[in-house]
């Protein structure tokens, strides 16, 4: 019999009681759980080990499939999707993975980092491959005068939203006397600005920046 | 972004079920890592369709522990992902013993929730 807590009746939390709110699980374990590492290490080495074959069953429900309609598709058992899906990302064969991806209209491209790099040096590697699509865009747009209207309207909306995931990333950060102010604050345009009609003419978006 | 936020009951049934239910918590957890980035990845809500969950009354899901290794008991997590706020409550843990009483739980909170929105609504 499992132990329980909010007996029928007794006075739940409500959102302001509520408290910290966690990204991940694996935070929120760390965080909970602190005082039995044993436990953490056990659940952050698992969740270590399937990262591969979440990303499966997260795309699978993306496409809105579930693992019947999706063995269907692979010619196989549902119980072999679900093998696949609570299994280890080493059980799975690449020919295993490019099938899932094809029958959910998904394709991967691998990202790879050297051992031991921070997170900060993953951000930097994704900036760098934003940077290269982007190249690649504009030199698809070329001359013609439509694709380079609708390109740049792509690059106005791509800046504001990469504008607004930094400056979100800054402002979540707690003030503490070792952080200096940020040298440049971003405003960026509220949610409401950003579901604006697409524009017909090549008019850029205004950009505040202050500071 | 969605944010898991655990209630004050949720939070004790995960101390008691990872001194009790260790096998069992750990597949609840690796469960709704996977349900988590699900939501993450943009799918709402009640279109999410994993083994391992069920839908409960008042919008709540209950997160099995499929993938466990070994045999073990029947436990299930109970969440419920509010879709207009991004979050995800971590509500309660318990078998089916407590299922009765933890859908109980899920609802009261729900409401609760539902009632709080409600009244902000209201005062705008």
């Amino acid at each position: 019999m499992s132990k329980r807590l909010n007996k029928p009746g007794e006075k739940v939390a409500r959102p302001p009681d509520l408290g910290t709110s966690y990204p991940s699980v694996k935070a929120m374990a760390a965080d909970l759980l602190g005082d039995d590492p044993e436990f953490v290490a056990a659940l952050e080495a698992q969740l270590r080990e399937r990262q591969l074959v979440k990303s499966l069953a997260v795309v699978r429900a993306r496409a809105g499939l579930s693992q019947a309609e999706l063995a269907d598709k692979l010619g196989c058992s549902q119980s072999k999707v679900s093998k696949m899906e609570s299994g280890l990302d080493a059980d799975v064969k690449f020919g295993e993975f490019g099938a899932v991806l094809d029958a959910t209209g998904y394709r991967a491209k691998v990202l790879v980092f050297p051992a031991g790099g921070t997170l900060a040096d993953e951000v930097e590697s994704h900036a760098r491959e934003i940077k290269h699509l982007l190249d690649k865009l504009v030199a698809i747009a070329g001359t013609d005068g439509v694709m380079v209207s609708a390109v740049a309207d792509f690059i106005d909306e791509a800046a504001v939203n990469l504008l607004r995931f930094v400056t979100n990333a800054a402002q979540s950060l707690p003030n503490c006397p070792q952080r200096p102010n940020p040298a440049v604050e971003v405003e960026t345009p509220t949610p409401d600005a950003l579901d604006e009609p697409k524009r017909t003419s090549r008019t850029p978006r205004p950009l505040q920046l202050t500071g | 972004m969605w944010q898991a936020v655990p209630t004050s009951g949720y939070r004790g049934c995960l101390k008691h079920y990872a001194k009790k239910h260790r096998r069992e918590l750990l597949a609840m957890l690796d469960n709704l890592d996977t349900y988590l980035q699900t939501l993450r990845s943009g799918v709402k809500p009640l279109q999410i369709r994993h083994g391992f969950t069920h839908a409960e009354t008042h919008g709540a899901v209950a997160i099995d522990q499929k993938g466990a290794v070994g045999k073990v008991a029947q436990h299930r997590l109970y969440v419920y992902p509010d879709a207009d706020t991004e979050i995800l409550y971590l509500i309660a843990i318990g078998d089916k013993a407590s299922q009765r009483d933890d859908n109980a739980t899920c609802r009261e909170l729900i409401v609760a929730l539902r009632e709080d929105k409600q009244n902000e609504q209201e005062t705008e």
